[in-house]
């Protein structure tokens, strides 16, 4: 069927199953009449979230202590991603029931996906993340199974490089790394250009980095032609972007484009929609779970392969439009409720881009006039209930501003969210107090004890102190990091980070300083905690001259 | 709360609270009563939502089947409880934040289970890798971003004892560890040190080396022992972690019944907090393990039920079903059933089985031809072989994955089946072989995206059967075969520590040309064409030197 007739299809609402005749073979049925995702009761998106349905206490979450949030973020997988559309919760229970083989299911799958989005093929995973990593094992594998056994040691292997531009290094090529390759960074095309050769298994691009558009030196367009008489396939990682039909970054050139199933299309959080050449993602099937080897651990279910689809097809059928209307409406609410509140501003700004796509409300004030920073109401809001999750940030110029995104909230959620930004913002506050002097001068060496969740580990500062500001360094058991910070009193705060390509780390130590021992506790970021003991490193110099020889030596 | 009063409390029906806005964390969770409303409750009726799923799996083409084999991944593990889908719609419409969210559900799994923590993953394979990395870092994000390239860490090696070795190590392979295989107890006294950064056994492997004695040798060395349980059932208090295990794993998807892509990890607290460092949201080498919140809830709605529930009344219903089978099978002549209950002392694979058998004389039809047919016609069951030999044939069906309904389904259409009429089998004489394939080939294997030149080395042919080697870039092996006519079926396995590939070959012969398909078991298939090489004695004499080189010998 193709993928025009499909389409018309899926208008017709509802459709009669068709009827199966008893004694028919295996997958003599392809495709019949298609959607019975419709026969499930689709009920209506508009399930109007209220503040007494929201703060229910029988809630589930909340029966283990834990307490949900609005999501005015955006599909954060820390957060929860997206809520699943109701078509994709009712096609997951309904697969729940039934035991299926799961190659066969790929296949039915892979081909109804094709019809759906005019690519070859398509393949879900579990996750983008873990797509990533099956379309790099089968770059790798050919489809050898051979291969495939052996990752991630790659010693005797024809392909064993990746490369990826400069600017599309990032945290997610760790599940690229994750295969034993070798990352190769380019920043140019002839870069590119010198550094394919036949180690090459594939080009890595993100498709956000706006390097890579229409027209940049290193656009998509320019690396596919570049790739191409070389056969090398280049993936384009897109999780969080709008389905385009089809995907538009095939168009461009692309070989594989990798979508999340818990970002814009509201499948199932941890599913991922690969979308392209079908013999790599037949490769790529066959290095995913359930087949033992290295993606054995990337375990997809039957209901989140049928849910993806299912999310793909509401997708196709979806009012985009009346969406974005409904939501320009909440963001009506909620600026029209803060227009009371002095010195805040409002401004509806709508994303063009596919990525992230949904309107949003950018909130600003001046941050002395309110004595109130961006990170302060970030954090008021989300740990206190209500919860609202917002996107905050600190301007240099003086002012500061938190957005609220609109694309993951639910129907009702708007006044919740009007209400209480309304209390949070026009709530008086009185000017900041100044530093307070520092109790100690940490300036010098210190021994440190770090206490990770499962071991210790002993690190060094090196500090120096200015007043109520301390900067230095901090010696880990990879790194040096940088570290800067402050001590009022008794209490000191410091950051230490390290950028290195394709990761980021941050450790954040709160403590006090008591004699010549500082102790307290070690904030890692999404890496969660450890606790920190630090002494005075109070070793002498050692006493011995150094004699400077006056030619070369005599003796070695 | 104590283990004891929790599972008191689990037999406790709704609760009410009141909405109050607090700063969180401060509170204690709000009810202990966990999701006891859930219990046995859905919406729909069981066999609407399970003939809702037939319907949409058949719009692609796929057909579902009873399932009487057991928990294999690739036929789709196990059907999760009505309770687990339940709670996992539940929290399908709200967000939050993963890190409290799994403070929470650790907090409960602990007190369910009696373990000091629980931590659910995305299958217990993932469960392996995160585990592993949690021993390498020790909850150190700096190692955690570096893995798999481990240069300058301090632990880099895992232990298995060789009856371990399966092919699921390779989630532990996937961190870049390097595994030391031991033999036995003073082999692993040998090998255990300052590099081990973990021992891991297969629950079902260690007898050939038990789990308290290599917890004896590993405890005064700090070294954690891993235990994968995956098809186990629960026990309290968990009978691998009384016996010296630090951690043990659990498959969702099998006897736990709880979300198919789902594990559960039991154990130290501080090992597990490592592990979640080490998983999906957070960024790292384990984001392509992506679990939802739907995913842990769903797995702590299992325990739950798992604990709460009446496990003798579940096994006389699975007794009744195969009964009810056995039966109406047994109406047909010359056909006969029995039940055999489990081991009382068994704690995996806990399910009763019935053995269906007959005279293959009598019935003209074998128990591998019958399982054939059952699976791979409508409506599908899947059934496994119980025995083939003369005079005794049948087929072995288990209860514990069977929903209700199935024994209906099963019973007619086995008894259906057997009951067809056939006719004595007629030995059909072998084709004499079209050609001699002794001689050496030349193969060029098309995998799914990739292209290898292998090669064929039959050296002995008798009548229609033949052997030799088996040449491939990273093997060389035996491989058989037989030719009827011009078709050629031949066979080669390869079994390594850890993995197994077995390569069929299906072709046909035409005049020098051999060419067809290649199937792979569960790594799918490629195919395959095969040309004589036709060998060319090199005439040219062996000159034997007659005293050491006295240069270039370029110009002899």
């Amino acid at each position: 069927m193709n993928r025009r007739k499909l389409i018309k299809g899926l208008a017709m609402l509802p459709i009669a199953s068709s009827v199966i005749s008893n004694e028919k073979l295996i997958a003599a049925v392809p495709g019949t009449s298609g959607d019975n995702l419709r026969n499930a009761e689709t009920t209506d998106y508009e399930q109007n979230t209220t503040f007494t349905s929201f703060m229910d206490e029988s809630n589930i979450f909340r029966s283990i202590g834990v307490e949900p949030v609005i999501n005015c973020m955006g599909t954060f997988t820390i957060i929860g991603g997206s809520l699943e559309r109701p078509a994709v919760r009712t096609a997951m229970e309904a697969a729940s029931h039934n035991f299926v083989q799961y190659d066969e299911l790929a296949d039915g799958i892979g081909q109804r996906l094709a019809d759906l989005t005019g690519a070859e093929w398509g393949m879900v995973s579990a996750g983008c993340a873990a797509g990533l990593k099956h379309i790099t094992a089968a770059c790798v594998t050919g489809g050898n199974p051979e291969k495939l056994i052996r990752i991630p040691d790659l010693t005797g292997f024809d392909k064993t490089e990746v490369i990826i531009p400069g600017f599309s290094r990032n945290a997610y090529d760790h599940a690229i790394r994750n295969i034993g390759v070798k990352i190769i960074s380019v920043n140019t095309p002839e870069e590119l250009e010198k550094s394919i050769n036949p180690k090459t298994a594939m080009i890595y691009i993100r498709s956000t980095d706006t390097d890579t558009f229409t027209g940049q030196p290193l656009s998509l367009e320019e690396i596919a032609r570049i790739a191409k008489p070389h056969k090398v396939p280049v993936l384009v990682d897109a999780a969080a972007e709008n389905l385009t039909l089809p995907p538009v970054h095939l168009k461009r050139g692309a070989t594989i484009v990798a979508y999340s199933g818990g970002k814009a299309i509201c499948g199932p959080q941890c599913a991922g929609l690969m979308l392209g050449d079908k013999s790599i993602l037949m490769s790529a099937w066959q290095a995913s779970s359930p087949h033992h080897g290295p993606g054995r651990d990337n375990k997809v279910g039957r209901e989140e392969m049928i849910g993806m689809m299912a999310a793909v097809e509401d997708w196709v059928k979806r009012d985009h439009a009346g969406d974005w209307k409904r939501w320009l409406s909440w963001l009506d609410v909620i600026a029209k409720k803060l227009s009371t509140v002095e010195g805040i501003k409002t401004e509806v700004i709508e994303r063009t881009l596919l990525d992230n796509k949904t309107p949003v409300l950018k909130v600003s004030w001046d941050s002395s006039r309110l004595h109130l920073s961006g990170f302060e109401v970030a954090e008021e809001l989300g740990r206190n209930k209500p919860r609202i999750a917002v996107w905050a940030e600190d301007e240099s110029n003086g002012y500061s501003f938190f957005n609220v995104t609109t694309g993951q909230m639910q129907a009702g959620e708007e006044k919740i969210v009007a209400e209480r930004l309304y209390e949070v913002l026009s709530r008086k506050r009185s000017p900041k107090p100044g530093m307070i002097a520092p109790s100690a001068n940490l300036t010098g060496a210190w021994d440190v004890r770090v206490q990770f969740f499962s071991s210790i580990s002993q690190h060094n500062f090196t500090i120096i102190q200015d007043g109520n500001w301390i900067s230095g360094s901090h010696k880990g058991d990879m790194d040096v990091l940088n570290l800067s910070g402050t001590i009022e009193g008794d209490q000191i705060k410091f950051r230490s980070t390290k950028r290195i390509i394709g990761d980021d780390l941050e450790f954040l130590f709160k403590g006090i300083i008591v004699g010549d021992t500082m102790s307290g506790d070690i904030h890692m970021g999404e890496y969660r905690t450890a606790k920190f003991t630090a002494t005075r490193n109070t070793t002498k110099p050692v006493r011995k001259k150094v004699m400077i020889p006056a030619g070369p030596p005599l003796a070695t | 709360m104590k283990r004891r009063d929790i599972i008191k409390g689990l037999t406790l029906l709704p609760f009410a609270g009141s909405a109050s806005a607090t700063v969180l964390k401060k509170e204690e969770p709000l009810n202990k009563n966990g999701f006891a409303f859930l219990s046995g409750v859905s919406k729909t009726p069981d066999v609407e939502l399970a003939d809702r799923g037939r319907k949409i799996l058949k719009s692609i083409g796929v057909e579902p089947f009873v399932n009487c084999k057991g928990t294999n991944t690739i036929m789709g593990g196990s059907v999760a409880r009505p309770e687990v889908r339940l709670a996992m719609d539940a929290v399908a419409t709200l967000n939050v934040q993963m890190d409290e969210l799994v403070d929470g559900v650790g907090k409960r799994l602990a007190e369910l289970t009696g373990a000091e923590w629980g931590l659910v993953t995305s299958g217990a394979a993932a469960g392996i890798k995160l585990c592993t990395i949690a021993c390498i870092t020790g909850g150190n994000p700096e190692k955690l971003i570096r893995i798999p390239d481990l240069t300058g860490f301090e632990k880099t090696e895992v232990i298995i004892p060789s009856g371990s070795r399966t092919v699921y190590d390779q989630s532990v392979r996937t961190t870049g560890v390097k595994i030391i295989t031991v033999e036995n107890e003073d082999d692993l006294k040998k090998k255990i040190g300052p590099r081990t950064a973990m021992i891991y056994i297969d629950a079902e492997k260690e007898d050939f080396l038990p789990l308290e004695i290599i917890s004896k040798i590993a405890k005064p060395l700090n070294v954690p022992v891993f235990v994968d349980a995956a098809a186990h059932i629960l026990t309290f208090p968990n009978v691998h972690l009384s016996r010296g295990a630090d951690v043990v794993a659990f498959s969702g998807g099998k006897g736990l019944k709880a979300p198919g892509s789902c594990g559960l990890l039991l154990g130290r607290k501080d090992l597990l907090m490592s592990t979640w460092q080490a998983a999906a949201p957070h960024h790292g080498p384990g984001r392509d393990n992506k679990v939802s919140r739907e995913e842990h809830i769903g797995m702590l709605a299992a325990v739950e039920t798992w604990v709460q529930m009446d496990h003798k009344n579940e096994m006389q219903t699975w007794v009744n079903w195969l009964e009810f089978i056995g039966k109406q099978a047994a109406t047909v002549k010359g056909v006969s059933f029995r039940i055999k209950m489990p081991d009382p002392k068994l704690v995996h694979h806990v399910t009763p089985y019935l053995f269906i058998t007959w005279d293959p004389d009598k019935l003209h039809v074998s128990g591998q031809e019958i399982s054939e047919e059952l699976g791979n016609t409508y409506p599908r069951v899947g059934v496994a072989i119980y025995k083939d030999e003369p005079g005794l044939t049948g087929i072995s069906l288990v209860g514990y994955m069977m929903v209700p309904g199935d024994d209906q389904l099963a019973a007619s259409r086995i008894r259906e089946v057997l009951s067809k009429q056939r006719s004595p089998r007629v030995p059909i004489p072998m084709k004499s072989p079209g050609i001699n394939m002794i001689g050496r080939w030349d193969m060029e294997v098309q995998f799914y995206n990739s292209r290898e030149r292998q090669e064929l080395f039959i050296d002995t042919q008798e009548g229609n059967y033949f052997s030799g080697t088996y040449k491939s870039q990273f093997s060389e092996r035996i491989i058989n075969g037989t030719i009827e006519g011009d078709v050629v079926k031949m066979q080669s396995i390869w079994v390594v520590p850890g993995d197994r590939i077995q390569t069929t070959f299906q072709g046909s012969v035409n005049g020098e040309t051999l060419s067809g398909d290649i199937d792979m078991n569960e790594f799918l298939s490629a195919k395959f064409s095969a040309k004589r090489k036709q060998s060319v004695i090199l005439k040219k004499p062996v000159v034997f030197p007659k005293g050491r080189p006295q240069g270039g010998n370029f110009l002899i």
